[in-house]
């Protein structure tokens, strides 16, 4: 019987320390003490925030807070599977080389890809203050470090590991966690029609780090891929009004453009076929150059 | 022992993974980047400062980004290690332990001896105070913070990624060996602050980087480089400053600007340096 491609053979050596402890109420008590305190943090943290503090700041606070979240997995990771970090995300030395290759490799895709994204809307664009934005830079790049780890540490290295510890076949390891974390997008869009739109691009965007890390064994790849596409995501273009405006370099003025509070509905439209390609499309993209920089 | 020392080529080892000349210099290109946007993000972001005071150093505003945004050309520098070089920004200290080691030795065997020559000094010059004790010591944390992180950056740069990548590429000492003294040098070219005695100013700077480099040369990391360097700069910022400059967080003053600096103290700062050197290559080379 043969359950597991060639190509991701050192996904065996990357899941060995899920496999002390495979019960699956572990892996469950981990799911729902993570579900809790994701959505206890922000209880506990917003008395020490005040909202008229500047977009900036509370955007670096907001990324920064999954820093509490990673504190969480890996208590519970700790209690209930006697594991650390170490175990969570491979080799170190594949680790950060992985790591170094990915996100080289994602940004140089990106940066190429960038000027033809913003083209369109070249005419209605404005830049925010360059000093606002390079002050802001490396504060941001670091929160989003500690957003994208915490995610990939859970999605990519506590769950692919637990449940290919239980089951090696692809649907079990890598479909299950990208459609969860997919589901956890569902509330980013404005409408139920956008927030949809994001969950399926977030899933494709899962499956990709999911493949990545059973490729090669580590979690430096995921990451690589994740950071990238995040840093693109959050300090290059944002939306007047909207959260996330704060941190980018170039501003789309309020009226430059439609926000989609549509319903479930909408998604019927010929539109959001031609969204989902473009964004399969990136993914694609990403995956590819990441698969060359690591070849794998 | 040779001049290029086995504990040289120790130091210069994990930069022989990707020597090529080009990524030291897109290198050096990424660390200028990095640093010129912390130093922009972190002046257009600061409180507002009247006229010229944001580059004097006369107030712990000024200092602290002067000196702290010399942290943006560390991450430059350990982003430059990481993607360029494929190696640990650790790798660029040297080993640890040893780092600690030098780096204390330096800051005592500096302090004893410009002790002495401050005893000297102040036989024939009074200096002037500028700030009161409250002040200095309640500052001191974070000026020593301040100062660690400057000292550190420029050694980092200089003894570190620079002197390994051409150590790791060249064999003559005029490249690995000079080179960076000289081009630490020539940064500190500064005739409006320096005036006629720009010119000697650099030539001591180049001294000094080159009785670095030969300690880096001799002890395989930079902590003695580190150490030495931070207790002059400790020294002049705390202790006794050059007067009117970048002096936030100084106790005294020099009765004279640096531009009018009289030969006796430019003297005994030469003997001094040069004792400096000599002792501690004496121990360095003992335990190499």
């Amino acid at each position: 019987m043969k359950s597991l491609p060639d190509a991701y053979l050192p996904l065996l050596a990357f899941i060995r320390p899920a496999r002390a402890r495979t019960d699956v109420w572990r892996v469950f008590l981990v799911w729902m003490g993570f579900e809790a305190g994701f959505a206890i943090t922000p209880l506990l943290v917003s008395p020490f925030i005040d909202d008229r503090w500047p977009d900036a700041l509370l955007e670096v606070l907001n990324y920064a807070g999954f820093g509490l979240d990673l504190i969480i997995i890996l208590t519970l990771v700790r209690l209930l599977h006697k594991r650390g970090l170490g175990s969570l995300i491979g080799p170190r030395p594949a680790f950060w080389r992985d790591l170094r290759r990915v996100l080289l490799a994602v940004s140089l895709v990106l940066l190429i890809q960038q000027p033809f994204d913003l083209a369109g809307d070249a005419e209605f664009l404005t830049r925010a203050p360059l000093g606002h934005w390079l002050g802001w830079l490396a504060p941001a790049f670091l929160a989003i470090a500690l957003q994208v780890t915490t995610e990939e540490v859970y999605f990519r290295g506590y769950l692919t590991q637990q449940l290919a510890a239980v089951d090696l076949r692809r649907r079990v390891w890598l479909v299950i966690p990208s459609v969860y974390f997919g589901f956890s997008h569902l509330l980013n869009g404005a409408g139920l029609a956008e927030g949809a739109l994001w969950a399926v691009w977030a899933a494709m965007l899962g499956a990709a780090c999911a493949d990545l890390t059973a490729r090669t064994g580590n979690l430096g790849a995921a990451i690589g891929l994740h950071l990238g596409n995040n840093l693109f995501a959050a300090l290059i273009l944002g939306f007047a009004g909207q959260p996330g405006a704060g941190l980018t370099l170039f501003v789309l003025p309020e009226g430059a453009y439609i926000e989609n509070t549509a319903g479930i509905a909408a998604l019927l439209s010929p539109m959001t076929l031609v969204d989902l390609a473009y964004a399969a499309l990136g993914v694609l993209v990403m995956w590819l150059a990441a698969r060359v920089a690591v070849r794998a | 022992m040779r001049f290029y020392t086995d504990a040289l080529a120790g130091f210069a080892a994990p930069a022989r993974a990707r020597p090529a000349l080009w990524r030291l210099l897109l290198g050096l290109a990424l660390i200028v980047a990095v640093y010129a946007a912390v130093v922009i993000g972190a002046f257009s972001n600061a409180p507002p400062m009247p006229g010229d005071v944001a580059w004097e150093g006369t107030t712990p505003l000024s200092m602290s980004l002067m000196m702290g945004t010399f942290a943006g050309a560390l991450a430059g520098a350990a982003l430059a290690a990481w993607l360029l070089h494929a190696r640990s920004p650790l790798t660029l200290f040297g080993p640890l332990p040893r780092v600690i080691r030098d780096f204390g030795l330096a800051l005592g065997v500096f302090a004893a001896a410009q002790g002495l020559n401050l005893c000297l000094w102040a036989f024939v010059y009074d200096a002037v105070p500028v700030h009161s004790l409250t002040h200095v010591l309640s500052w001191l944390p974070w000026a020593a913070l301040l100062v660690l992180v400057q000292t550190g950056t420029e050694e980092v740069v200089f003894r570190g990624y620079i002197m390994q990548q051409l150590a790791a590429r060249f064999r003559s000492p005029l490249i690995w060996f000079a080179l960076p003294p000289v081009l630490f040098a020539v940064l500190h070219w500064d005739s409006a602050t320096n005036g006629s005695l720009n010119l000697l100013v650099i030539v001591m700077i180049g001294l000094t980087g080159l009785a670095w480099a030969d300690l880096t040369r001799i002890s395989g990391n930079i902590g003695a480089a580190w150490g030495w360097h931070f207790a002059n700069n400790a020294f002049l910022m705390i202790v006794l400053g050059n007067m009117g400059q970048m002096d936030a967080f100084a106790l005294n003053a020099t009765p004279y600007a640096i531009t009018d600096m009289p030969p006796l103290p430019i003297i005994t700062d030469l003997i001094t340096q040069v004792g400096v050197w000599l002792v501690l290559r004496r121990i360095l080379m003992a335990r190499a």
